[in-house]
């Protein structure tokens, strides 16, 4: 039976680690952890000064513009694709995915457009396409015009459900 | 069926629900719309996972003025990210430096919370404690259950850890009983005392543990829960040599969960142990068909061959311990090459990640789906790692490689990314360059500032003139040299002697000066025009100059801000090269100490397997020596039991 106990031993040691793994669950870093963290410290601000530069470089704000999309609830539309016109050219259109549609109804905007526009009036199109609680089909659109400053120009293309008719609704407003 | 390893299963599913400060921040509270596109844009980000960009877009944002209408939520959310981003030092940082603000009492409340968290996540326990004890439960529990449940889970563990029973049953009483953490929490403190080897009150506390099928967990971590209590359970009714209720609890795991492979052989062990010989070999033969480089399957061979012998197969034993020995042998040697030649190739290719659909390890790839710590989301594509894998060194170390290999594709990309900022920058300098050298010709030929002087003084001489009516300012050339002639006339006049002849005269040029007067008080408007007429284009050149020179000076001042461009663009190469150059260095680091990692454990298998060999050995030995005993005793001519087959 000396072997038999040896089983058992090894059988409930290995047990036993593995069932205090989630209270012993930190061993200690190597100190490379502490200068991967540093590195991406640097790097996070590398890619924020190149993200600047080439917003300043090639969308100066008194020709940006920059279009975000949000979903409020989306009881009534899951949303599918999105295809944004300024005066009357399209310029961005997108399909979403499972991730993208769950970081939306969390409160997530995405970054549909950033262009450039002269200044004066332009007219900015969203076209909304997804389906309905009974896999209907639903095709959307919202129109606004727009007086571009020297200021950026930031819009939302805001989607949400409408109580009064259980219908979603699409609209455009400018942030301030 | 291929089993996950347990410890990652029990790591996933603690940490899983454990540890993502932002995601609860936000979990099942209402989406709330972002009053900020640069914060809607950076949670866009982090939902997805990809807490790299978020970071950024949130550090964008604050570069330009920070984040309006949340308040200091996004410190928070901040700090979330980082420690997604596998930041703890900093994340710590943030919330550190939240507290020190004057925060509403809500942020405080959650930065104490968070803090505390990490403070836990560092072993750091009297930190954690003070934080903790910073928090006010009852704000929690009204504004977000959901983390009071947590605080006090984070408060068990802790009063687990320093061994304070009593302070352990008064949390463990307010936790609510439908909580979501109180199993998790009973479950560690029930295998507390399996630590000091006290097994009665061990089984005791496992026994006392209910998960009705009404627990809020989620159906698939409820179930693996169970399967874990079960497990862990019956393995202790065997060490306590319970063997009927050890079987009994064995047979609870599910045979399609990932706990299968240990739940089988211990129950084989505790049939063994019970004299249940052939229900035992029943489940050896199962497991033994499956991979070897299992732990809990590598016992199987040698277990086999003892069974046989408990059941007085001795010919099935001999046989059952040469190709257990000759399995081991092959195991040796399998794990001998592979600790010398293991490198990072081998390390990926013994992992999948664990996504719905099984997708090889891409290093450094996007979209590698990584838990709320950062560490990439992995299962075993083979046995022989499993339990290196489920190590949190081994997490952390994959995810700090998998992050040096993301920054090195960054700075790949940034490179070509700088390269088309060079490239417009130099198309745009041609151009200006091209039209703002004629014009600042055109300009040095004529110097706005003698102009505007010339223009400036003849308005003010013209306004003078007009205001004080001065009507012999604006006289023409030929009423100018009539009024000469006059007064040379008067001149002549005044110096005649003789006094009748001068005032004829006299009476003749007062006539003459009369109707001059007139002359000129006529013609004073049409004069006056003439005089301000230049004067108004020269103001109109004056104005077309003026505007030249701003449009050239505006060329001027692009082809400044091209200059400061150029800088910027150079200093974030400078940055890039700097930090590439020892990145190199950390990637390899980072490889070697999971190779490491891989090694030792590797290595400790292959002592498991030679300790099983030379067991193995052993056992065929004695029963080829009693074979050849007893066939000696019947026999004695007989020459010795032939050694074909023996294992080296």
């Amino acid at each position: 039976m000396r072997i038999s106990t040896q089983y058992r031993r090894w059988m409930v040691a290995g047990t036993l680690l593995a069932g205090l793994a989630g209270v012993v669950r930190a061993e200690n870093e190597a100190p490379v952890a502490a200068q991967v963290e540093d590195l991406k410290k640097q790097v996070i601000n590398l890619n924020r000064d190149l993200f600047i530069l080439e917003e300043d470089l090639l969308f100066p704000a008194s020709t940006q513009l920059a279009v975000f999309l949000s979903v409020d609830t989306g009881k009534f539309m899951r949303l599918d694709a999105v295809k944004l016109k300024v005066d009357g050219e399209v310029v961005a259109a997108h399909l979403y995915t499972d991730t993208q549609l769950k970081a939306l109804a969390r409160g997530g905007m995405q970054r549909l457009y950033l262009g450039n526009v002269k200044s004066g009036a332009h007219e900015i199109t969203a076209f909304v396409e997804g389906l309905g609680p009974d896999n209907r089909t639903y095709k959307k659109a919202s129109s606004l015009t727009i007086n571009k400053e020297t200021d950026i120009k930031s819009l939302e293309i805001r989607l949400k459900d409408l109580s009064t008719n259980y219908e979603p609704e699409v609209s455009i407003v400018e942030w301030e | 069926m291929p089993s996950k390893n347990v410890l990652t299963l029990v790591l996933g599913v603690l940490l899983g629900s454990l540890a993502h400060p932002a995601a609860a921040v936000s979990k099942d509270k209402p989406p709330e719309r972002a009053n900020d596109p640069a914060y809607g844009a950076a949670l866009f980000q982090y939902y997805q996972g990809d807490s790299f960009q978020a970071l950024t877009e949130l550090s964008v944002a604050e570069a330009r003025g920070g984040i309006k209408g949340h308040g200091d939520h996004p410190a928070l959310l901040r700090g979330g990210m980082m420690l997604a981003y596998g930041m703890t030092r900093s994340a710590k940082g943030v919330f550190q430096d939240l507290l020190k603000q004057d925060a509403d009492p809500e942020t405080h409340n959650l930065a104490w919370f968070y803090l505390a968290k990490v403070f836990y996540l560092e072993r750091d326990f009297s930190s954690a404690t003070d934080s903790l004890s910073r928090v006010v439960l009852e704000s929690l529990s009204a504004d977000r259950p959901e983390l009071y449940d947590e605080a006090l889970y984070l408060k068990g563990q802790i009063a687990l850890a320093l061994n304070d029973e009593p302070k352990f049953q008064e949390i463990l009483a307010q936790l609510p009983e439908n909580s979501v953490w109180r199993p998790y929490l009973q479950y560690n403190h029930a295998i507390q005392p399996a630590s000091a080897g006290v097994l009665k009150e061990t089984i005791a506390r496992l026994q006392a543990i209910e998960l009705s099928e009404d627990s809020p967990l989620p159906e698939n971590e409820r179930l693996a829960l169970q399967d874990r209590m079960n497990l862990t359970l019956a393995s202790f009714y065997l060490d306590d040599n319970e063997n009927g209720a050890a079987m009994a609890t064995f047979q609870k795991v599910r045979l399609e969960g990932p706990l299968s492979d240990q739940a089988l052989f211990g129950y084989a062990l505790a049939c063994a142990n019970q004299n249940e010989f052939g229900l035992s070999l029943q489940a050896l033969l199962t497991l033994s068909e499956r991979p070897l480089f299992n732990p809990w399957v590598q016992q199987v061979p040698y277990a086999l061959g003892y069974l046989y012998e408990k059941l007085d197969s001795r010919e099935q034993a001999l046989n059952a311990y040469t190709q257990a020995s000759n399995a081991y042998v092959t195991l040796k040697n399998d794990l001998d090459g592979m600790i010398e030649h293991m490198d990072e190739a081998a390390i990926l290719s013994a992992l999948q990640l664990d996504v719905e659909k099984s997708a090889a390890v891409v290093m450094g790839a996007d979209g590698v789906p990584v838990d709320s710590y950062g560490r990439i989301k992995i299962k075993p594509a083979n046995f022989n790692l499993a339990q290196r894998i489920a190590s949190e060194a081994f997490q952390m170390g994959l995810r700090d490689l998998h992050e040096l290999y993301r920054i090195r594709s960054f700075f790949k990309d940034w490179n070509t990314r700088l390269n088309a900022a060079e490239m417009i920058l130099a198309t745009r300098e041609n151009q200006f360059q091209a039209s703002q050298k004629e014009a600042h010709q055109q300009l040095v030929a004529q110097p706005q500032d003698v102009l505007s002087d010339q223009v400036a003084r003849v308005r003010q001489q013209i306004d003078s003139a007009v205001a004080q009516e001065n009507t012999d300012f604006f006289m023409s050339e030929t009423q100018l040299d009539a009024q000469a002639f006059i007064q040379s006339v008067r001149r002549k006049v005044d110096a005649l002697a003789d006094p009748s002849l001068r005032q004829e005269f006299d009476v003749k040029l007062k006539r003459i000066e009369a109707y001059f007067t007139w002359w000129v008080a006529d013609t004073y408007g049409v004069n006056r025009w003439q005089a301000q007429k230049p004067l108004q284009a020269l103001s109109r050149e004056l104005d077309a100059y003026v505007s030249r020179r701003e449009r050239v000076e505006g060329w001027v001042s692009d082809a400044k801000d091209n200059q400061t461009f150029a800088g910027r663009i150079q200093s974030l190469r400078s940055q890039v090269e700097g930090l590439s150059a020892g990145l190199e260095e950390q990637i390899g680091v980072a490889q070697r100490r999971l190779i490491d990692l891989v090694r030792q454990d590797l290595t400790r298998q292959r002592k498991e397997v030679m300790g099983y060999l030379v067991a193995t050995k052993e056992a065929r030995a004695r029963l080829l020596d009693e074979k050849y005993r007893s066939q000696s005793l019947a026999r004695p001519e007989a020459e010795p039991v032939s050694q074909e087959g023996a294992v080296q």
